[in-house]
């Protein structure tokens, strides 16, 4: 559950190719990250949630907040 | 009065009863006189009981000044500074989220990383000598249950209440319930809601620290379910079922979840008995349950129901 919050904030709040991005990504970099390091499995997702949010907060897909 | 009245068990399950209050005080400083409500605040009380593990076990200091040494309150802070630095930039939803992720984060840390800190299994918080003395004899039990264990407890939280209010609801929190209603306002009037927003979010993480640490005394284990999310939300629930915005809502709504969480432990506890000496009969037992706390909120139901048909007769 908590990782479908993830997916959603990396791909932006109420986009559909948003959430689909960003379950790709998500998904995507957590296989990555078990093969090249595997401690970084769950901290790599949450890194780019922290990245996106600060960056920017609407998500990759969202429209930008009026 | 409590540990000298209560059987060991009560004064035992109240200990962490103790952390909480502590950790929500600051908590409501947050959430309900600057308006933030943090997702992540688990972090801080895992980060005091990773910290007094540290501390005690691995840099072997053992003799701790007070209950809370002063030591244990810098991870705290010094990891808040920074991530309330970036997080008070926002607000509502934004805010929830980033300090969801903050604290996701720090718990993946703790629970991927076994050589720095053992997983999921934890680290050792090794006993301290408190205020000099020596426990070492005692049995962990009559330790945390014994009368002057108690007391230090209960002198920290009043003294700490103390501080929170002096130093918080004179000066800051004044200011920062203007921030919660309208920072617009606030800002117009002079007031730096930001750097007001980030000295909550700071003294609440010190105070989530303590209340950390006091909580993996406890256990003698600090375990990376202290970071998990849910235990962020516990304290929040604790902090909703108390009132926030008042100042004593959270360390009611703190004793009122530690005592029925023990509560509805032991009646699933019976029920699983009941069950398992009767496979057949579970079902029948199950429908008829010993009056939890269930019964008591039915009972009420059921009498607020009768009032309201009364009341148009």
């Amino acid at each position: 559950m908590i990782e479908a919050f993830a997916v959603v904030v990396i791909g932006g709040l109420g986009s559909m190719a948003g959430a689909l991005a960003g379950a790709l990504l998500v998904g995507l970099i957590r296989a990555g990250s078990l093969v090249v390091y595997p401690e970084f499995e769950i901290l790599a997702i949450y890194l780019i949630v922290i990245g996106v949010l600060l960056l920017k907060p609407s998500g990759l897909f969202g429209k930008p907040a009026a | 009065m409590v540990p000298i009245l209560a059987p060991p068990f009560y004064a035992n399950l109240l200990v962490p009863f103790f952390g909480y209050a502590i950790a929500l005080l600051g908590f409501n400083l947050l959430f309900g006189y600057a308006g933030l409500l943090s997702f992540g605040h688990a972090m801080f009380l895992g980060l005091g009981a990773y910290g007094a593990a540290v501390i005690a076990g691995v840099l072997g200091i053992s003799a701790v000044r007070g209950r809370a040494g002063r030591r244990r309150r810098w991870p705290g802070s010094v990891v808040a500074l920074p991530i309330g630095f970036l997080c008070v930039r926002y607000t509502g939803i934004f805010f929830g989220m980033l300090t969801l992720a903050f604290g996701m984060l720090a718990h993946s840390v703790l629970f991927k990383f076994y050589h720095l800190t053992g997983g999921d299994s934890g680290m050792r918080v090794p006993r301290m000598r408190i205020l000099g003395l020596e426990f070492a004899a005692y049995n962990k039990i009559e330790l945390l249950a014994g009368p002057f264990y108690y007391y230090c407890l209960a002198l920290l939280v009043i003294a700490r209440s103390d501080h929170v209010a002096h130093r918080a609801l004179a000066v800051r929190a004044c200011t920062c319930a203007r921030c919660a209603t309208t920072p617009q306002k606030a800002e117009y009037l002079g007031v730096r809601v930001r750097q007001f927003r980030l000295a909550a979010f700071a003294i609440s993480a010190v105070y989530g620290a303590i209340g950390g640490a006091i909580l993996g005394f406890r256990t003698g284990l600090a375990d990376p379910e202290l970071v998990y999310w849910t235990h962020s939300g516990h304290l929040v629930f604790m902090t909703v079922l108390g009132g926030f915005s008042s100042f004593l809502g959270p360390i009611v709504g703190a004793l009122a979840l530690t005592l029925l969480q023990d509560q509805l432990q032991s009646d699933h506890a019976v029920l699983a008995l009941r069950a398992r000496r009767h496979p057949a009969n579970s079902g029948g037992d199950l429908r008829f349950p010993a009056p939890g706390f269930a019964g008591i909120a039915g009972g009420l139901m059921g009498s607020l129901c009768r009032r309201k048909r009364e009341a148009p007769a």
